[in-house]
């Protein structure tokens, strides 16, 4: 059971983690694409990562990463001051596999791709399992999100 | 608290102190080892996703980003057929960095056995 981490830096409760969590391989991956002059993207969760949204207790809530991302867009931004809001803000609860997902893609898919992924002609960003990606890398660079599996 | 040791200074009999915040800041606080031909990640240390971008272009996003910019990162391509492989000092942000593996013509590549560590500033 994760111990009361509230208050605790972020990067204790995560080395806290590492030692005792264990990984979790997910099966899903995010594919999306965000430029049309660049082939489809695809994001894989790190397995480490997913026993802490799993266990609940050690992950910020996504919205902290959204404060600081808006910090960085800052004309002139050099450094973070208020990356307290990672430690001090109370960790997320448990999370089912589903919503770790959806939370990583909030983090770490670009805002312009998941706020409005499906506007347009086609979607630009797909959940899938890992087995309905290509088996070969052949032609990597010019992979699309394939109409069939977007409907 | 169990287990822990407060102090800012160690110091030895005859060599001298060293301040704990050189121990401390000078500790790598991101690391992984990865495939990027299967895209799985064998080990990590506060990193949340691995983002396939193409053939031997890869994004890796950190838990706890760093403060800004500043951080120092390497990298390493042990795969067969691979020479090169480094974080691009010109794309990467306090919350993730992206990584590019080179086969021995400096091609985009996809290396099997592909490392990133970090060290620097946690925001």
């Amino acid at each position: 059971m994760t111990p009361d981490f509230t208050g605790t830096h972020l990067w204790d409760r995560l080395c806290w983690a590492k030692e005792h969590l264990e990984p979790h391989q997910s099966d899903y991956r995010v594919v999306y694409e965000d430029s049309i002059d660049e082939c489809a993207k695809i994001l894989a969760p790190d397995p480490n990562w997913m026993a802490c949204a799993l266990a609940g207790g050690i992950l910020p809530p996504v919205w902290v990463y959204w404060e600081l991302a808006k910090d960085e867009a800052q004309p002139g931004f050099k450094k973070h001051t208020r990356g307290y809001l990672l430690h001090e803000t109370e960790p997320v609860g448990p999370m089912t596999e589903e919503e770790a997902i959806e939370y990583l893609i909030q983090k770490d898919v670009p805002q312009h791709v998941w706020q409005n992924w499906d506007e347009g002609n086609r979607p630009k960003m797909v959940i899938c399992r890992k087995g309905q990606l290509p088996q070969t890398r052949e032609w990597r660079n010019a992979w699309r999100i394939s109409d069939e599996l977007a409907a | 608290m169990a287990g822990t040791i407060v102090a800012d200074t160690l110091t030895h009999s005859t060599a001298g102190s060293l301040a704990t915040n050189y121990v401390v800041e000078g500790t790598p606080n991101y690391r992984i080892q990865y495939n990027g031909s299967t895209n799985a990640v064998n080990d990590s240390l506060n990193h949340s996703s691995f983002t396939d971008n193409g053939t031997g272009d890869y994004t890796l996003a950190f838990t706890n980003s760093y403060t800004g910019t500043s951080y120092s990162c390497v990298g390493a391509n042990r795969s067969p057929g691979g020479v090169a492989g480094g974080p691009d000092q010109f794309d990467h942000s306090a919350s993730s960095v992206r990584n590019y593996l080179f086969n021995s013509s400096i091609s985009s590549y996809d290396g099997t056995q592909a490392s990133v560590i970090i060290s620097g500033d946690l925001a």
